[in-house]
């Protein structure tokens, strides 16, 4: 967003390191800071156990954490961690597969994308859980109704991306694709499918967040297999620690996903070329 | 005029043929989960036209504005509080990104248990849900603010108050608006989750129950409600971010 103008610099105030500063004093004072800070916490934590009514609600720091060691060494978790990703990968895989298809082929006119912008825009602001109720007579609570849900809900950004990157295209790339005369399906495996991959890549990686957060979430409200079914017994039978330690570990799981996916997307954009890259990373 | 119509009709052929579609075959094939459109769209205006628009569509409504707007508030001031300090932003930094990926919907079973069936917890769980693409995208909004606004607002001496709300909140604004907007959606689908959770009053507590009793064309018509509000809500959201964020376009 900052361009850097032609004009003589002017001299800015550019944090210098002052006298005596190293980098390891300034990572150093950035971890204590973050131990003071989640210090604090625990404690505001522990002190919302003893203090009224919550005492019965919430379960202490400690107990929390002696169940959350508990839940590491339980195979059900385990297996429950690995129903989810499955879950968010397929519906991901299919919604990645299916929107990037439906997108370029509404792409390849400008009045193909017009017929469908109402339908588009009514479906994908349509609350992905309404869905849920009829989803279960249909489905039962089995993975292929996670599916559903995600593919409903997740398909929407990675289409729209796609559109628009197709729409952002160079000028200039197309003329000299045409002026060299490549063949259409060369052209578009190696011109113009590369060209739309940054664009598309911010639209998978929401639809990844999404895939989670309705795997997740289905198994909650439905009783499908995964984690978020473990977090809804644990609730209905009281087992507070238990219940509190599982929501972290959903938490910790949602960000190894999203780090996960961050991590592929670099590699496969790893040849893009970089500032086209850090402008749309967002 | 020619071309005006061309155009109406280009938007609206696909709906038509869609709903075409779907009256026909839900007519024709006796499917139980698919009732005909027909009777769906009768019981649709017997119900929601406007009887179970107090008694439902309101405390829906009720629970996903208060919601929402605590997520604004507290997101925005605290986004502020936080840009103010680059040491406060990335100490507190790790905290957000881990509250970030936590999917919001797993926290309704915690405040269920801290803050019973009733409302308030449904409130919580939207606000605590819908906080954080607000309060980040507020961060990195204000930070970047051009280099150039900071000091000359400094040169003109502008108080503390004009300066935050002119010069930063308003150099943000499009970042703002961005973050409000994917928080609009998850503070729907956290509304709607909560409501089936554990609810007793609202839509998706109407549609679970509906479906629950087999009444499945209360369950569409409860369906199609959800829809239209999703509609509504993200149409006049837009039209908002037209007017604040009317000099970026």
């Amino acid at each position: 967003m900052n361009v850097r103008s032609a004009a003589p610099t002017v001299k800015l105030r550019v944090p210098v390191a002052k006298k005596g500063a190293s980098p390891s004093r300034d990572f150093a004072l950035l971890l204590a800071g973050r131990v003071v800070f989640f210090a604090a916490l625990f404690l505001i934590w522990q002190w919302a156990t003893t203090a009224t009514y919550l005492a019965s609600a919430i379960s202490t720091p400690f107990e929390t954490a002696v169940a959350f060691v508990q839940l590491l060494g339980d195979p059900a978790l385990w297996r429950a961690v690995g129903l989810t990703i499955l879950s968010a990968l397929s519906g991901l895989l299919i919604v990645v597969v299916s929107g990037v298809t439906v997108g370029l082929f509404l792409s390849i006119g400008p009045n193909y994308y017009r017929s469908a912008s109402f339908i588009i825009d009514f479906l994908r602001t349509v609350p992905g859980l309404a869905i849920l109720p009829l989803g279960i007579l249909v489905f039962g609570p089995t993975m292929r109704l996670d599916l559903l849900m995600i593919v409903f809900s997740a398909i929407w950004p990675v289409l729209i991306q796609t559109v628009y990157a197709v729409r952002q295209l160079d000028r200039e790339l197309i003329e000299t694709v045409q002026t060299y005369r490549v063949p259409p399906v060369r052209r578009f495996f190696t011109v113009i499918l590369p060209a739309c991959a940054p664009r598309i890549a911010t639209g998978i990686r929401i639809a990844a967040a999404m895939s989670l957060l309705l795997a997740v979430g289905t198994q909650l409200l439905a009783g499908s297999p995964g984690i978020g079914n473990l977090i809804s017994v644990y609730q209905q039978n009281s087992v507070y620690p238990k219940l509190y330690a599982c929501i972290i570990m959903t938490g910790i799981l949602g960000y190894l996903f999203n780090l996960g996916i961050r991590w592929v997307e670099g590699k496969a954009l790893r040849w893009h070329f970089t500032p086209r890259l850090m402008a749309e990373k967002s | 005029m020619t071309r005006r119509l061309a155009n109406i009709l280009i938007a609206v052929w696909v709906p038509v043929l869609m709903l075409a579609t779907w009256w026909i075959v839900s007519v024709s094939s006796p499917n139980p989960y698919f009732p005909p459109l027909p009777k769906i769209l009768d019981r649709f205006v017997e119900l929601w036209v406007f009887d179970k628009v107090v008694t439902d569509l309101l405390p829906s409504l009720t629970i996903f504005g208060w919601g929402y707007l605590t997520a604004l508030v507290i997101g925005i001031l605290l986004g502020l509080l936080l840009s103010a300090s680059r040491y406060l932003e990335a100490v507190v930094d790790p905290f957000l990104q881990f509250m970030r990926s936590l999917p919001g919907i797993a926290l309704i079973p915690a405040f269920i248990v801290i803050l019973g069936i009733g409302i308030e917890s449904k409130i919580a769980v939207v606000a605590l849900g819908s906080l954080w693409p607000i309060l980040l995208n507020t961060i990195d909004g204000i930070r970047s603010t051009e280099p150039e606004l900071v000091r000359t607002a400094k040169v003109y001496r502008v108080t503390a108050w004009n300066f935050a709300t002119r010069v930063k909140l308003s150099s943000a604004a499009p970042n703002i608006m961005a973050g409000a907007r994917v928080s609009l959606a998850i503070a729907l689908v956290l509304t709607v989750g909560a409501e089936l959770y554990a609810s007793t009053r609202g839509v998706g507590h109407f549609v679970l129950q509906s479906q629950q009793a087999f009444l499945i064309v209360d369950m569409w018509t409860g369906i199609i409600v959800l829809g239209i509000v999703g509609y509504l809500l993200t149409g006049i959201f837009s039209l908002l971010e037209r007017r604040f964020v009317f000099w970026t376009r």
